[in-house]
């Protein structure tokens, strides 16, 4: 009895916090290689259309995205009249498109390969003559499905 | 004002040149212009008409009961002017190249919207869901048995008003 009395006069010791550095650097370490970096650096300008009778595609492992617009204001290289289209990393020229689409679903699994998704994502102000070209284009290496990627929205807002 | 006219298109597609015979009645043409204005059967018409026209063609049944073709599900006017039902009917859009990309999606959004409207309709008084929620059932259900069975009610819906939009390309002969 005696014992257990003193026991519980007596204070609590302080928390060792000498755990503590261990379970951050574990934390950061486990962070500095699980992430990725993306390496996507966006040089046109982006800004989707609005759209709201649209289905989710959830299989991102099987999409090629092309994005199309006008520069963006930090490349000064073009004026901002041109409209650019860019695949992966690379600015594209528009009878490359073709080119550059096929090289992207190579880098694809090979199983992913014929049921790819081409994604169209450009920006609303751009005018249609240069999606219907890009469109020729991917028909002509037999991309076939083609979708336009879009903000979920009002299309009447948009106007 | 009827349409029973038949008018004869030659078509290109993957090297093949065909011909199709398609009644006026049956084909809804709708072009947008350079400056975003948007013209339904030498009509323009305003952005937000748009889908009650295009619900008014697909949905019209024309096609007298008895007669091959009728649409018993369609609760449309019936009218001259219109489809004969919805298998029949083909959407036709063509595109000025100069017009904006965000109002072509929008005139988009509204035709693929009048097709969702009517599958809508239909699956809520067949299966008591509606269409959208029945497609993302089918993304998200795991089990291939109960997925299979998401997929045949989708087929129905999409079998009865099947969606046919072409959008023709003027192609100028080789002389």
């Amino acid at each position: 009895m005696k014992a257990i009395k003193r026991n519980s006069l007596k204070k609590l010791p302080a928390t060792s916090t000498a755990a503590l550095p261990d379970i951050v650097f574990i934390l950061l370490f486990f962070f500095m290689t699980v992430a990725t970096i993306k390496n996507q650096d966006l040089r046109v300008e982006n800004q989707l259309p609005l759209a709201s009778e649209t289905e989710k595609i959830n299989k991102a492992d099987r999409v090629i995205e092309i994005f199309v617009g006008r520069p963006t204001k930090s490349n000064q290289v073009y004026d901002d009249k041109t409209v650019l289209i860019q695949i992966d990393e690379h600015l594209v020229k528009k009878q490359e498109v073709g080119h550059y689409a096929l090289q992207s679903l190579h880098q694809m699994p090979e199983h992913l390969r014929n049921a790819a998704i081409v994604a169209i994502k450009a920006d609303r102000r751009v005018p249609l003559v240069h999606i219907k070209e890009i469109k020729k284009q991917l028909v002509q290496v037999n991309l076939l499905k083609i979708n336009y990627t879009t903000l979920q929205g009002d299309v009447f807002q948009a106007l | 004002m009827g349409r029973e006219r038949v008018l004869s298109f030659d078509f290109v597609s993957g090297g093949v040149v065909g011909s199709v015979e398609i009644k006026q009645r049956n084909l809804l043409e709708i072009s947008i212009g350079n400056d975003n204005q948007l013209m339904v059967r030498e009509e323009i018409i305003p952005l937000n008409k748009l889908r009650s026209k295009v619900v008014a063609f697909l949905d019209n049944g024309g096609a007298k009961n008895g007669n091959s073709g009728f649409c018993e599900y369609c609760r449309g006017q019936a009218s001259d002017d219109f489809s004969e039902n919805p298998d029949k009917a083909i959407i036709s859009l063509v595109s000025g190249s100069q017009c904006e990309y965000g109002f072509y999606i929008a005139v988009q959004n509204e035709i693929v919207g009048a097709y969702n409207s009517l599958r809508n309709r239909e699956a809520l008084s067949l299966y008591g869901t509606n269409y959208q929620m029945l497609i993302e059932d089918y993304n998200n259900e795991t089990n291939e048995l109960l997925k299979e069975g998401i997929k045949e009610k989708i087929q129905v819906l999409r079998t009865m008003y099947p969606q046919k939009i072409v959008e023709p390309e003027t192609i100028y002969a080789k002389n």
